[in-house]
């Protein structure tokens, strides 16, 4: 099995399914670190009703095989996963999924918190909420960029 | 024939999500196309003349404006990214 598994869909994802995928075959894992995304209904002052996802096919899936890569090469993981949903999203629906495993705990955590960083400024995604006020495409945050930019 | 694609923000404001455009020896550097694009598409023009930042993919691969542009190119627009 490919050591690395990225996916972007509109359905939504099976996180005990993705997190088999981190194990298969493997005896050496000591370690599975996961991130779940989820929509969430408040965003700095809107009241957020559902968040839509776009992204630009085959253009989205190589930025996440760079980031997830680059977790593999920087950390000694064993598998890395990454899975994207886009699309229009309710409430309470799975956004992203991120899971490593390892042999040893810190590895694990830390390229988890990596890849999500990444992800939020470097994935080639677009955010639209739409809120009781209007709808609006979302900009990175300066915090957002100043954590990608830290590694 | 140059395919230039306009994502997210950018799609909105222009209505459209691509513009093509004739080949012409004129046309050397992403700069060139974008420009061209302005001009035919005052729509667009009022959208980057209001959102200063903007990445640009040629055939998928990010790059700079300066980059060189060949008969048959995809060319696309791409406003700031917020995955996760």
């Amino acid at each position: 099995m490919n050591n690395t598994y990225i996916h972007v869909q509109f359905d939504d994802f099976d996180a005990t399914e993705l997190g088999r995928r981190l194990t298969d075959g493997l005896s050496d894992v000591g370690a599975i670190s996961t991130f779940i995304g989820v929509v969430r209904d408040v965003s700095e002052s809107h009241n957020v009703k559902s968040l839509t996802l776009e992204h630009y096919p085959g253009m989205t899936e190589k930025s996440m095989q760079t980031i997830v890569d680059t977790a593999l090469s920087r950390w000694p993981v064993l598998r890395v996963i990454a899975v994207h949903r886009v699309g229009c999203l309710k409430i309470g629906e799975q956004i992203v999924y991120v899971g490593v495993s390892s042999q040893h705990r810190k590895a694990a955590i830390e390229a988890c918190e990596y890849v999500i960083d990444q992800l939020k400024t470097k994935a080639v995604i677009w955010k639209k909420e739409q809120t009781t006020e209007g709808e609006h495409w979302l900009l990175p945050t300066d915090e957002d960029s100043k954590i990608a930019d830290s590694y | 024939m140059i395919t230039v694609l306009f994502f997210a923000s950018i799609r909105d404001s222009t209505g459209i999500d691509r513009y093509t455009v004739a080949y012409s020896p004129d046309l050397k550097t992403v700069s060139d196309v974008v420009a061209h694009c302005r001009k035919a598409l005052p729509k667009l023009d009022q959208h980057l003349n209001s959102h200063a930042k903007l990445m640009y993919a040629l055939n998928q691969e990010m790059v700079r404006q300066a980059a060189g542009i060949s008969d048959g190119d995809e060319l696309a627009l791409l406003p700031p990214v917020t995955g996760g």
